[in-house]
């Protein structure tokens, strides 16, 4: 690209409001050409913000932000100023104790889907996604059976190993202790 | 041999392959985890354009947690027509302008930096604003900013910074492309004129007549 008239281009987008024919090829040029730098800083000096500089963000600043949003999450739900519908865990933040307790009701639950199954004769009972989950194409493409999350980030899995009279379900979490 | 029913590991990875929109779906199911992609995704992004509105890396942070926690709190009220992004930045918009409007240092955080310029300035006649290094280009952005209304400064990190269209900066701070590229014009010119005048060692030659063209 040969280099751009500054002045005409700056006269332009000033007079235009809008970015002129070739703006954004012209500032692409002005990234590798010094010469143009010059020229185009010389036309609009505030030209010198386009590259403010950025954050030093660590490793663990993903990790952080994540503890941070979920203590501002506890603590919304601790004062009971949440605003709008809590979350629909089974866990709900409850420490250790109640992360025991949630697994113990899945297993009763899930023992008690395969006693009345085999009990009535019917289809043994399956897990239900989040209906808005299970709508989106992605997930729904991956053909994942959806399941709440039990306790985080312990993260147990489900497994399911089912018959036409008996299904049985084990839940493996590292955390249950009963 | 049992078959995986549910993972969250692997539902981990079908959620890294989802869209941005579909996220916010899935957070409206009350999928946690879909909170964690998201903050994954948009952590960085978000953490620099709180520091280019704020000047501050840590005040920066805690409203980028702000911004998480109120995209989840308010995820019912996302609307699928709407893109997800210019939902989120939205928030984070008026998140850090509510923080600038509370701020009261805004002087007193700046004047070291701006006597320091002006001492390594003295040492030369003449500067070149294309050597200037980084830092010193935030400090002089963030003292020249504060001229600005807050509105005008959004656009410009918007617009200049960010470099998103007339029609996301307009759909983010909620008003007309008319008028971003009204605030727009007024902040180069404000930005301009403040430079030369405060940082005349720093001023190209000619940028003068330019100020009087504009």
């Amino acid at each position: 690209m040969s280099h751009p008239d500054w002045k005409l281009l700056v006269a332009a987008r000033d007079a235009g409001g809008d970015d002129p024919t070739g703006w954004g090829a012209a500032l692409a040029h002005m990234d590798g050409c010094d010469d143009c730098r010059q020229r185009a800083l010389a036309a609009d000096p505030s030209l010198v913000f386009r590259h403010l500089p950025a954050v030093a963000t660590g490793a663990d600043e993903v990790a952080s932000m994540r503890r941070a949003v979920a203590s501002l999450r506890r603590a919304s739900r601790t004062l009971g100023s949440g605003g709008s519908a809590p979350p629909r865990t089974l866990v709900a933040e409850g420490g250790e104790q109640g992360r025991r307790l949630a697994a113990a009701l899945v297993l009763a639950a899930a023992g008690f889907g395969v006693w009345f199954a085999a009990g009535q004769g019917e289809e043994p009972p399956t897990f239900a996604a989040p209906a808005t989950l299970a709508a989106t194409p992605a997930v729904a493409a991956a053909g994942l059976p959806v399941f709440e999350e039990l306790s985080r980030p312990h993260e147990p899995d489900v497994y399911q190993m089912g018959g036409d009279d008996l299904t049985v379900v084990m839940v493996v979490d590292e955390t249950l202790d009963i | 041999m049992p078959e995986l029913a549910y993972s969250a590991s692997r539902h981990r990875e079908v959620l890294t392959e989802v869209s941005d929109r579909d996220l916010l779906l899935a957070m409206q199911g009350g999928d946690e985890q879909a909170l964690d992609e998201l903050i994954q995704r948009k952590t960085a992004p978000l953490v620099q354009l709180a520091y280019r509105i704020l000047g501050d890396a840590e005040e920066a942070r805690d409203v980028v947690q702000v911004t998480f926690f109120r995209v989840w709190e308010h995820r019912d009220r996302f609307d699928e027509k709407w893109s997800p992004n210019t939902w989120i930045y939205r928030i984070a918009n008026n998140l850090a302008i509510d923080h600038l409007r509370s701020r009261r240092s805004r002087e007193r955080t700046h004047e070291p930096v701006r006597q320091h310029l002006r001492q390594v300035a003295d040492g030369r006649s003449v500067r070149s604003l294309a050597g200037l290094a980084q830092g010193e280009v935030m400090a002089i952005f963030q003292e020249l900013a504060a001229e600005l209304t807050e509105k005008q400064r959004a656009i410009f990190l918007l617009r200049e910074v960010e470099g998103l269209s007339s029609q996301e900066v307009a759909q983010i701070v909620g008003c007309r492309e008319s008028t971003v590229r009204n605030h727009l014009f007024n902040a180069r010119k404000l930005l301009r004129r403040e430079l030369v005048a405060r940082y005349p060692e720093y001023a190209p030659a000619g940028s003068d007549q330019v100020e009087v063209n504009a």
